[in-house]
């Protein structure tokens, strides 16, 4: 499932270790989450859609893989 | 860098109180010479631990029984992988037993512990959906 956590935090100008405490969760989970490598529970979804004020299908998208690297 | 967290003491503590029963039950039955070994090792091997545990990082996280859900969700699974693998080696351990003669109960203890365990898992969970202190479990019923 693709997202757009990376684009999100990066327009707001936050590094990964900000956008993680602001979560309360490591930065090495956002790192997870961003690369796609870690599907977040719903309501850590719903945290993150709310801490960039948008919907959560506007963050992740069901729809869409992510590429094989 | 290092923290401390409330849970970081509770597995090396576990550890100190199984290992000083191990070396009490070796100092019974072997004398003091094997025991304080035992005891040795112990302590190092729960002071590692709890070292272990005060890592920033995705391992120190899960030595010291911390995290957010991504690594509860990583040490949930090692935990499994471990309980298949104990399982496996129990069962190996218990042909090979067959094989020699020799007496298998103590692998078939192993065994049958684990299988009645994951029934009373399967009962307890299936009723509470997961676990407390899982990922999907809302903050409020973890408290």
């Amino acid at each position: 499932m693709r997202n757009r956590v990376k684009e999100q935090r990066t327009q707001r100008g936050l590094s990964q270790a900000e956008l993680a405490a602001a979560l309360g969760v490591s930065r090495q989970t956002v790192i997870s989450i961003e690369s796609g490598r870690y599907l977040p529970s719903l309501p850590l979804a719903f945290r993150i859609a709310r801490f960039f004020n948008v919907t959560v299908d506007k963050t992740f998208d069901p729809e869409s893989e992510v590429p094989e690297t | 860098m290092m923290r401390l967290s409330h849970g970081r003491l509770r597995v090396p503590a576990g550890m100190v109180i199984l290992g000083t029963g191990l070396a009490a039950a070796v100092l019974v039955g072997q004398g003091w010479h094997n025991a304080i070994p035992v005891e040795v090792v112990t302590v190092i091997a729960a002071v590692g631990y709890f070292l272990l545990g005060g890592l920033v990082t995705d391992v120190g996280t899960i030595y010291g029984s911390s995290g957010d859900e991504r690594q509860q969700m990583v040490r949930l699974r090692a935990q499994a992988l471990t309980g298949v693998v104990t399982v496996l080696a129990a069962v190996i351990g218990y042909m090979v037993q067959i094989a020699r003669r020799a007496p298998t109960w103590p692998f078939g203890v192993v065994v049958g512990v684990a299988a009645a365990s994951f029934v009373v898992g399967l009962a307890i969970y299936r009723v509470h959906d997961t676990f407390l202190g899982s990922p999907g479990v809302p903050e409020e019923t973890r408290k």
